[in-house]
């Protein structure tokens, strides 16, 4: 896997795009000196979180033993699943949050930007690649890019409007959910080269 | 291949015939007015998609590592899951939910550009000099665009039991052209496992 299909993957899953509106939202009463301090803070946070379970990852398959082909497979799976969810949003639960109220932690850093799934993928991934470097490189310039895109997310919303920031996302999308179908069939090719 | 094939393949390909049922049973909760501004929506958005796979689409997926079998089985088991929500429609369907507008997916892609028609595309750049596959994109999308969007007069012929039934069964045969395009990229993944050996 090479540096910029890493990083692509990763962006993806962060989906900063995606998340433009529900941040928004979150920090409609905030003005905007206090508002780039929340994106440093909440994308910190993240970043810690991603950095963790990158090291996790290293440990976790000499740990409990996992194959080539187990987390090949797996990675494409879970991939597949946030794609899904890119693609056909679930429909909203109302959140009960007093909006008044600045977000600490939850909801943005997790699970906005770490996300479980993300976490688990970077922690499948952390383990496929020999190379460290690889891996935590690829999370930093992904997070790079999303918090530059948080930074401008104000004036994203205003030029690509709600319907362009959607079409954004479910392209992306898209293309999440064939990596994810080509991860699930290399494993299927590594499974029959080693059965 | 003249530019006049090209158009004709790329029509079968996408198949907005076929497709005209499948239409109108997903928009079925949109009035006339509403349903022809959406598939308008759509057939640009599915034109526009073909048209950065025939620029970009090579490097697209050499970067990425995509085969062309992963193309058609992501597109197929995409559609799988329309059908089943189509046979089986979610129970707690509520007015506000079924208001939602299909954007982009299904429509788009994968049903008009699907992984036939962006592999075809593809193809066709290979063989063929860029500007003429250009061309004959813009011809086939022109003559397929007013196709979809008056397809939405059948709703009248339909009423809205019969809708309904159409629903169902354009399930049906949603699932079954679903499988058939997973069945034909797994065909072709299947070559590249024997390929491999030891299967």
């Amino acid at each position: 896997m090479t540096l910029f299909a890493l990083t692509l993957i990763f962006f993806l899953i962060i989906n900063p795009l995606g998340n433009i509106q529900g941040f928004l939202s979150l920090v409609k009463h905030v003005p905007t000196n206090r508002y780039i301090r929340i994106v440093i803070r909440e994308m910190f946070f993240a970043l810690i979180l991603m950095v963790a379970f990158d090291v996790l990852g290293e440990y976790l398959t000499n740990i409990l033993g996992f194959s080539k082909a187990t987390i090949c497979l797996s990675s494409g799976l879970i991939l597949f699943l946030v794609a899904l969810r890119i693609i056909f949003p679930p429909a909203q639960a109302p959140n009960g949050r007093d909006e008044r109220e600045e977000p600490f932690f939850v909801p943005i850093a997790i699970p906005m930007i770490a996300s479980p799934a993300l976490l688990a993928t970077i922690m499948l991934y952390a383990s496929f690649e020999d190379q460290v470097w690889v891996s935590l490189a690829a999370i930093l310039i992904a997070w790079f890019i999303s918090c530059c895109v948080f930074f401008v997310s104000r004036l994203l919303f205003k030029g690509l409007g709600a319907t362009g920031l959607n079409a954004c996302e479910k392209l992306m999308g898209m293309v999440l959910i064939l990596i994810a179908v080509q991860r699930v069939l290399e494993g299927f090719l590594i499974f029959n080269g080693h059965a | 291949m003249t530019i006049s094939q090209m158009v004709i393949t790329l029509f079968f390909v996408a198949n907005p015939l076929g497709s005209i049922p499948i239409f109108v049973a997903l928009l079925k909760n949109f009035d006339i007015k509403r349903q022809q501004k959406i598939l308008l929506r759509e057939a640009i958005a599915s034109f526009l998609l073909a048209v950065t796979f025939l620029f970009v689409g090579k490097g697209f997926m050499q970067t990425l590592h995509i085969e062309t079998y992963s193309l058609q089985i992501c597109g197929g088991t995409l559609i799988l899951l329309v059908a089943i929500n189509m046979i089986f429609p979610p129970q707690q369907a509520t007015f506000e939910a079924s208001k939602i507008e299909p954007f982009i997916v299904p429509i788009a892609t994968p049903l008009l550009s699907g992984g036939g028609v962006l592999s075809t595309v593809m193809i066709l750049a290979q063989n063929n000099p860029t500007p003429k596959v250009f061309t004959s994109c813009i011809i086939a999308w022109l003559i397929m665009t007013p196709v979809i969007v008056f397809s939405t007069y059948m709703q009248k012929l339909l009423g809205k039991r019969g809708l309904e039934v159409l629903e169902q069964i354009m399930g049906m045969v949603l699932l079954f052209l679903a499988l058939q395009i997973i069945i034909n990229g797994a065909t072709q993944f299947k070559s590249v496992l024997l390929a491999q050996g030891a299967l």
